[in-house]
């Protein structure tokens, strides 16, 4: 067989551009010809195994990763929260995390090159951070620190930015920063258990945080469900320095930052001063229901939430979560329920023998003392237990626990405030219940409420007879529009003509009872409460809360308050009447005086003054 | 040299298809990273790459690659001596010795590299043609590719060793090995991969186990776990551009370069990322035409060599973000972030243009 032209004998001399391959058999062109589109099979064969595994990922499996993915939203930047002068109570604060690439820092001489600059621009200590690297020098992630401020980001990408454009590289190349918010509570520990907290996962806990987690969240999708919406303009110049915000979720509140430092303050200082272990104090609009402010004692700040051992309790707002028996303010109920039905009058005249026998139990008044013949407007002012019971037996179980509930007790107020409670609320039909229930739930024992049930109860009486359903969030802002909350009109209590004969009653109390809660100038209807305690032993001596509860000006009620101390001090005082109501005044003082509400005398003065000008 | 007519035969299509791939590229750019304070303007400079790129396209397709032969030897001669100056006096960084001062800026050959080891292969293959068959003359070929391999390897730069290897053994594959020789490769190649497994730098290793058993090493997967993260919530369509939620919060690293694939899956989806692998392969396809269609065989290598270093690029980047291979550094032709994979790309598609426009041994006027 004959080979066919040696390759020795083509020897390539000289040849000119593209001349080459002259001596190629057709034969070895086309099996390299074959050998590149085989090539090119093979490529395209690749790429749909590719495509396949995209298919698997993308579509057959899509889905089962998107879990991971929904961790993305614990980043998530939320709104901010302003009271109704746009006072900020909590917004996002920036600040960098610093993480690193340990795995492409290989030399210990890089490590601490990385470290030694991070300690000079940020102040982050070499040795921790040269260990961090070299302990992890085999990962792709780590993180140096959790939070650097702003500044100190910074410098730090200003270093980063000026080596690449001097060098083309930077020494902090494996350096990164990812900006992090971070929640922050400028007022501090005010308004704490009605604002919660954000916890590291970025979820909300209690209060409004908690509450309203999906709408504060950037992130989540949930807009204003409302459809009658405003323009951002309804808002005032004062709220909209900070709404909306970049997360453009954002809350103003009913609270009134300067009502609710007042009556943190006081509570403060008269827990100091009674030596009580805690209290609340909730201050409310009776027309529409919205709350001013509401503060309890301890509380907590919530930029520092997490710091030492956390106790969870501390955390729930008392005034909706806590509950407690109300005592003798829970008196205005029965009063209301027979005001209502009619069955007595603010004159009515009941004997006060000292005792009265419910079922099987003997009621006795708390002096322990009989006042012989009273009206009920005079039994209210010495809060007699005896004649009470008596009203409450002239109502009947059915009818008074029809009232209960009526005023809102034993269900939730539906407040927009995460981890609200019913109360506890025993009615004729459930096994536990007795006759004599009845007696001690008409002076506001055997049963438990919570502060804000009691302040809505009361606030209805303060609106003739109309429960208005509590709210905190004045608006919604989002997306350029408002939604502003309408005040909800649960139902009607009582006719406005009761309440008004309750109201009456109530003056009497203050002008005659609870005198210590007279604010001069002003006319205050209310009813202080000194309830004992119950334990697993039965009620224990000495051991009470004590309440004052209340409202003004009767002509055109402002506020509706409740004063609230949990044990005070006996070897002060534990009557409601000598800690309570005197705080109560105190507040009420103020509060006329922030709000601007001139005394009854100086309206009499411009009523007359606008009538002789009328005409 | 300069002539008018042979723009009668430039690869529009192929052009046309670069061109889009960039624009795409810019896009995903941006949106990996505009809102990233200290990266915001990366997608401006993405689009001064590819203004250069072009540039270097246009320029190398005037330009008769027949030249290039005259060139091939001294310039690896050249190349090899700079890998050395670098194995000796480079500059050490983020723990690679890669990097060449030159007065100031750094230069990493390896780069440019690439093509230069197609011109020299193709040269070696083309010129000796007739003598592949014998065994010397492919042995000499294979210690000419093992040089500037082997220091690269030493640099370390796995990645790019890889690449220069694929590239040798698809070229000398399409040169016209016999396949009696393939299997004496495979043969030698046996106990080559025992002594390279005591041999294979440590982290090399890791990679690769990291990729063989992924859940052993959990933490050094975490990017490419919220790399799959991003690819398995794309879905058909995506969340939509500058909607990834990975993407948009940072969850995945080098987002802008390495991992510009997992951003187009998730953010333009199953379609997305279909549509940027069609158009690669279409490149491929015009690559392997030209390589057809190209009168001698220099021009014909050269373009192959092309086509494979942009399918392997291709495949190594993709199969990373899907996790079905190890993480190696390699860009997305045309789409990731970075000025000097950029412009060599283009620089190569330049190449293959002046091959195709002058594939026509006489031209009638």
């Amino acid at each position: 067989m004959i080979k066919p032209l040696m390759p020795e004998q083509a020897e390539p001399t000289a040849r000119l551009l593209g001349e080459q391959a002259t001596s190629e058999t057709s034969e070895a062109l086309e099996r390299q010809r074959w050998r590149m589109w085989f090539i090119g099979i093979c490529f395209g064969l690749l790429t749909c195994l590719v495509v396949a595994r995209l298919l698997e990922y993308q579509i057959i499996e899509w889905g089962a990763t998107t879990v991971e993915a929904a961790t993305a939203y614990e980043l998530a930047p939320r709104g901010v929260v302003v009271d109704r002068d746009g006072e900020l109570l909590a917004a996002d604060r920036y600040f960098y995390r610093v993480s690193a690439t340990p795995k492409h820092i290989r030399t210990d001489q890089a490590r601490k090159q990385v470290a030694d600059e991070l300690e000079i621009l940020t102040g982050l200590p070499a040795s921790q951070t040269f260990n961090i690297l070299l302990n992890n020098s085999d990962r792709e992630f780590v993180e140096i620190a959790k939070t650097i401020t702003l500044a100190q980001g910074q410098k730090l990408l200003d270093f980063q930015t000026k080596e690449r454009t001097e060098k083309g590289f930077s020494s902090l190349d494996y350096i990164d920063l990812t900006s992090i918010p971070q929640r922050y509570y400028p007022q501090a520990s005010i308004g704490s258990h009605l604002l919660g907290f954000v916890q590291a996962d970025g979820r909300g806990a209690y209060g409004l945080e908690e509450y309203y987690d999906s709408f504060l969240n950037a992130n989540s999708g949930v807009g204003l469900l409302g459809k009658t919406t405003d323009k951002l303009d309804v808002l005032s110049p004062a709220v909209r320095r900070f709404v909306p915000s970049m997360a453009d979720k954002d809350l103003v509140l009913t609270l009134d930052r300067t009502v609710q430092w007042i009556i943190e303050e006081e509570l403060r200082n008269g827990v100091a001063q009674y030596r009580a272990q805690g209290g609340s104090i909730i201050v409310m609009q009776p027309k529409t229901g919205a709350i001013l402010g509401m503060a309890n004692w301890p509380d907590y700040d919530p930029n520092n939430f997490g710091v030492g051992n956390v106790n969870f309790e501390r955390f729930s707002n008392p005034s909706i979560s806590a509950l407690y028996e109300p005592g003798s303010i829970f008196k205005l109920i029965t009063m209301a329920a027979a005001l209502d039905t009619n069955l007595i009058e603010p004159e009515t005249i009941f004997t006060d023998t000292g005792y009265i026998t419910i079922g099987d139990r003997i009621i006795y008044n708390s002096s322990r003392t009989a006042a012989g013949r009273v009206t009920v407007s005079e039994a209210l002012a010495q809060s007699l237990n005896v004649v009470t019971a008596q009203v409450a037996l002239r109502v009947g179980s059915e009818q008074f626990y029809r009232y209960v509930r009526r005023f809102g007790f034993g269900e939730l107020t539906k407040v927009d405030l995460a981890g609200e409670l019913p109360g506890l609320l025993k009615t004729p039909g459930n096994e536990m219940w007795s006759q004599s229930d009845l007696g001690t739930n008409s002076f506001g024992q055997g049963l438990a409420v919570t502060p804000l049930q009691m302040v809505s109860a009361v606030a209805a009486i303060a609106n003739g007879g109309q429960l208005m359903r509590p709210y905190i969030v004045q608006a919604r802002v989002h997306d350029g529009q408002v939604l502003e909350t309408k005040p909800i009109n649960v139902h009607s209590v009582m006719k406005p003509e009761a309440a008004q004969a309750l109201t009456k009653m109530m003056i009497y109390v203050v002008d005659h009872g609870n005198s210590a809660a007279n604010v001069s100038g002003y006319r205050i209807a209310g009813k202080s409460g000194t309830a004992q305690i119950p334990t697993k032993g039965g009620y224990l001596e000495n051991e009470v809360t004590a309440s004052f509860i209340g409202f003004g000006p009767v002509e055109d009620p402002q506020f509706v308050m409740l004063v609230k101390l949990d044990r005070p001090d006996p070897r002060i005082t534990e009557w409601a009447n000598f800690n309570a109501a005197p705080m109560f005044a105190q507040i009420a003082r103020r509060l006329f005086d922030h709000l601007n509400v001139p005394p009854d005398t100086v309206k009499q003065v411009i009523s007359e003054a606008s009538k002789t000008a009328a005409p | 040299m300069y002539d008018r007519q042979v723009w009668r035969y430039f690869d529009w299509p192929l052009f046309i298809a670069v061109l889009i791939l960039c624009g795409i590229g810019v896009g995903m750019v941006y949106s990996a990273t505009y809102n990233t304070p200290d990266l915001s303007d990366y997608w401006t400079r993405q689009l001064i790459f590819v203004a250069m790129g072009l540039a270097a396209l246009i320029a190398i397709a005037v330009f008769d690659y027949r030249h290039l032969e005259m060139f091939a030897p001294p310039a690896f001669v050249v190349f090899i001596l700079l890998l050395a100056a670098v194995d000796v006096f480079g500059t050490v960084q983020s723990g690679s010795q890669r990097w060449l001062n030159v007065g100031g800026v750094l230069v990493q050959p390896t780069e440019a590299g690439k093509f230069l080891i197609i011109i020299f292969m193709a040269w070696y293959l083309s010129w000796y043609q007739e003598y592949l068959h014998r065994l010397s003359y492919l042995v000499v070929a294979l210690i000419l590719l093992g040089v500037p391999l082997y220091l690269i390897y030493k640099q370390p730069n796995f990645g790019m060793a890889l690449t220069f290897a694929f590239i040798g053994g698809t070229l000398i594959l399409v040169a016209g090995i016999r396949f009696w020789q393939i299997g004496l490769m495979a043969a030698g190649s046996i106990p080559a991969a025992f002594f390279l497994r005591t041999k294979l730098q440590g982290y090399m290793l890791e990679r690769f186990q990291m990729f063989l058993s992924p859940k052993d090493f959990k933490a050094a997967n975490w990017n490419v776990d919220q790399a799959l993260t991003a690819v398995g919530s794309g879905g058909w369509f995506g969340n939509g551009w500058g909607q990834g939620s990975q993407n948009q919060l940072h969850f995945l690293r080098v987002r802008q370069s390495d991992f510009i694939f997992s951003v187009i899956s998730e953010e333009l989806g199953l379609v997305g990322a279909v549509i940027i692998l069609i158009l690669l392969f279409f490149i491929m396809w015009r690559l392997l035409r030209i390589a057809d269609l190209a009168r001698d065989q220099f021009g014909r290598l050269m373009a192959v060599g092309v086509a494979a270093i942009i399918f392997f690029q291709t495949i190594v980047n993709v199969g990373m973000n899907l996790s079905m291979m190890p993480v190696t550094g390699l860009t997305l032709p045309f789409v990731s972030y970075g000025g000097s994979s950029l412009v060599s790309m283009m620089f190569a598609i330049g190449l293959a243009q002046s091959v195709i426009m002058r594939h026509r041994k006489i031209e009638f006027q």
